[in-house]
Formats: structure tokens, C-alpha cells, sequence
């Protein structure tokens, strides 16, 4: 991933949007999901065999039901052979709606699921830590094995089994016998 | 014969013979004696140069060989003295490669010692590495089976008090 361009991209996407920011916010970061749900998508994008209006009838009809700026985008994405950075993209541009918002995104991994009141009782305390405030997104990702981990922005609270055993294992490989 | 002899032999004939033999020796001596006699001495003055100049070669001759000798004295000295140094030499030159062959070795067996050195660490790295993987890989199964959402609901929750605490701090 080229964090630069993914950065440049979404700018320029935030200076070309008026309104509905969070809206296309979240349109985008779902779409560029399904994408990277699905490989292939990006292989088709990137196929030489097929002209660049059948890849924008792809698009449309692929994100059909989103708003036509972020469609616009997409297909803007992939006549400029990007469509790979469009998670990153849309990652940027989501942290920045949500700055334009005063706001940060919270990513908390599990490695089991997490009722709300512990989720609503994790990101007061992160808002608090951080002192600003936070939009979650709870992902659950077993390769964690156990624990929590916060991210927020450039700052990670980990307090995962996973990172633990690392540094277990980082420790005792300095360990001379 | 005899008879003819007795008959014509004359005093006087005699006597003019003997005078004219006597003056013919006479005349000879007079004549060459003085030379025949500077020339005998020439002769004996050369035989004695000859045999002066043979004495004097033979002096020479034996001071030559005498030269010679020492000088084939000299050169089977130097001869030794060459054989000599050469077998001081030869045998230091042994020595220095004796020498040298056993640095070598010695430089061989600490390379060899350090390279086996390296290896017992390698090779108990490798199995430090391995014995700690296999660990890590057991302890994550063992964790991976105990956690639950119980489990993590608590981890959150001390997670939660954490990030509070340290921020009230």
C-alpha cells in the first residue's frame, strides 16, 4: 500500500465532496471491504483485455445504490490503475471526515465478541485517555487468541494475548542459555 | 815398407817438420787460443745463466706451487666454510619452516575450534528457537481454548480502568 497516494487520493476526494460527508465516508470504506472480500474484483479492474468503459459499467453497476460521487471516485480509482489502494483510500478519507467532525475512529479487536456495555465502558475510557472523541468500529479477529486491543489513530493500547506471547517470545529468544 | 822408410827418412826433414808444427801451433795458439778460449767462457758463463735462471724458475716453480697449495688451501677452507653456512642455513631454514608449519596448525586448530564454537551456538540457538516456538505454539493453543467472552469482557473492562487510571495520573 502506498500510504502518499492513498493520502493525495483522499483529499482530493475531500475537497471535490460538498456534503453527506460521514455518509460517503462509509459508503466507501464498505465498498473497498467488499472489494478486498473479493480479490478477483481487483483483477478484473486491473484486466487488459477489457476497456476502461466496461470497467466503469462494472463499477456502477457494482456499487449500484451508492451516492454517484463515490461511484464517480471509484471509477476515477480504477481508470488511474489504483484500484489496490482503494481500502487505504477510503481508510484516509473516513479519519478524515471524522477529524473535519473533531472526531478520531476507535478500532477495537477482539478475539471473541463483545457486548455493548463493554464497548460503550472501552471507548469512554479511550475517549478519555485520548481526550477526543471517538467513532468505534469492533472488529473480532481470532488471531489475536485473546485480550483487547485499542487503536486509535497513530496511538495502539494492546493488551492482546497474540502481542503478549510475541514479546514472551522476543524475550526468551534474548535469553543467553 | 820398412825397407823404404829406413831408406828415406832425413833429420833435417824431421827437424823442419817438427819446427814447422811448432810453428803452425804457434801460430794457432797466437791466432785462436784467445778466442776459442772467450768463447769457452761465454759458454761457461751461459751454462751458468742457464743453470742461475733454472734455479731461479725452480724457485719460482716451488714458490708457485707453494702459492698453490695455499691457495687450494684457502679455497677448501672457503669450500668448508661455504658447506658450512650453507648447512647453518639449511637448518634454519628447517627450523623456520617447523615453525611456521606448526603456527599454521595452530592457526588451523583455533579457526577450526572458533568455527566449531559458532556451530554449538548456532545449534543451540536453533534448538532454543525451537524449543521456545514449540512453547509459544502451546501456550497460544492453551490460551486460545481458555478464552471465551467472559474472559474478554474482563480483559476490556481492566483494560478500560487502565487507560483511566494512567490518564488520571
Amino acid at each position: 500500500m502506498n500510504a502518499s497516494v492513498a493520502q493525495k487520493y483522499a483529499q482530493a476526494l475531500l475537497s471535490a465532496v460538498t456534503d453527506s460527508h460521514q455518509m460517503k465516508a462509509e459508503q466507501l470504506v464498505l465498498i473497498a471491504q467488499n472489494f478486498q472480500d473479493q480479490p478477483a474484483v481487483f483483477r478484473l479492474l486491473e484486466d487488459p483485455r477489457l476497456s476502461t468503459q466496461e470497467k466503469q459499467t462494472f463499477i456502477a453497476q457494482t456499487c449500484a445504490g451508492a451516492d454517484n460521487d463515490v461511484i464517480d471516485f471509484i471509477q476515477l480509482i480504477a481508470k488511474n490503475q489504483r484500484g489496490r489502494e482503494l481500502p487505504a483510500i477510503a481508510e484516509y478519507f473516513e479519519a478524515l471526515v471524522l477529524a473535519m467532525q473533531g472526531k478520531q475512529k476507535a478500532v477495537i479487536t477482539t478475539a471473541t465478541a463483545l457486548d455493548k456495555e463493554t464497548l460503550a465502558i472501552l471507548i469512554a475510557a479511550a475517549e478519555k485517555r485520548t481526550m477526543t472523541k471517538l467513532v468505534s468500529k469492533h472488529v473480532i479477529d481470532p488471531s489475536i487468541i485473546g485480550g483487547v486491543k485499542v487503536s486509535v489513530g497513530t496511538q495502539t493500547f494492546d493488551d492482546s494475548f497474540a502481542t503478549k506471547l510475541q514479546k514472551l517470545q522476543s524475550d526468551l529468544q534474548k535469553l543467553t542459555i | 815398407m820398412d825397407i823404404n822408410f829406413s831408406l828415406n827418412f832425413d833429420i833435417l826433414t824431421f827437424i823442419l817438420s817438427l819446427a814447422s808444427t811448432a810453428i803452425l801451433f804457434f801460430v794457432l795458439f797466437k791466432l785462436l787460443w784467445n778466442p776459442l778460449q772467450a768463447y769457452m767462457d761465454r759458454r761457461q758463463q751461459y751454462v751458468v745463466d742457464q743453470i742461475a735462471q733454472a734455479d731461479t724458475q725452480n724457485q719460482e716453480a716451488v714458490a708457485t706451487n707453494t702459492e698453490a697449495q695455499k691457495r687450494l688451501r684457502r679455497v677448501q677452507e672457503e669450500a668448508t666454510e661455504i658447506l658450512e653456512t650453507a648447512r647453518v642455513r639449511a637448518d634454519q631454514t628447517a627450523t623456520k619452516l617447523a615453525e611456521e608449519l606448526q603456527a599454521d596448525l595452530r592457526k588451523r586448530r583455533e579457526a577450526f575450534d572458533a568455527q566449531l564454537e559458532i556451530d554449538q551456538q548456532l545449534a543451540q540457538k536453533e534448538m532454543k528457537d525451537q524449543a521456545i516456538d514449540l512453547s509459544v505454539s502451546i501456550a497460544s493453543q492453551l490460551l486460545q481454548e481458555q478464552v471465551d467472552e467472559t474472559n474478554t469482557k474482563a480483559r476490556a473492562l481492566a483494560m478500560a480502568e487502565k487507560m483511566v487510571m494512567t490518564n488520571e495520573r
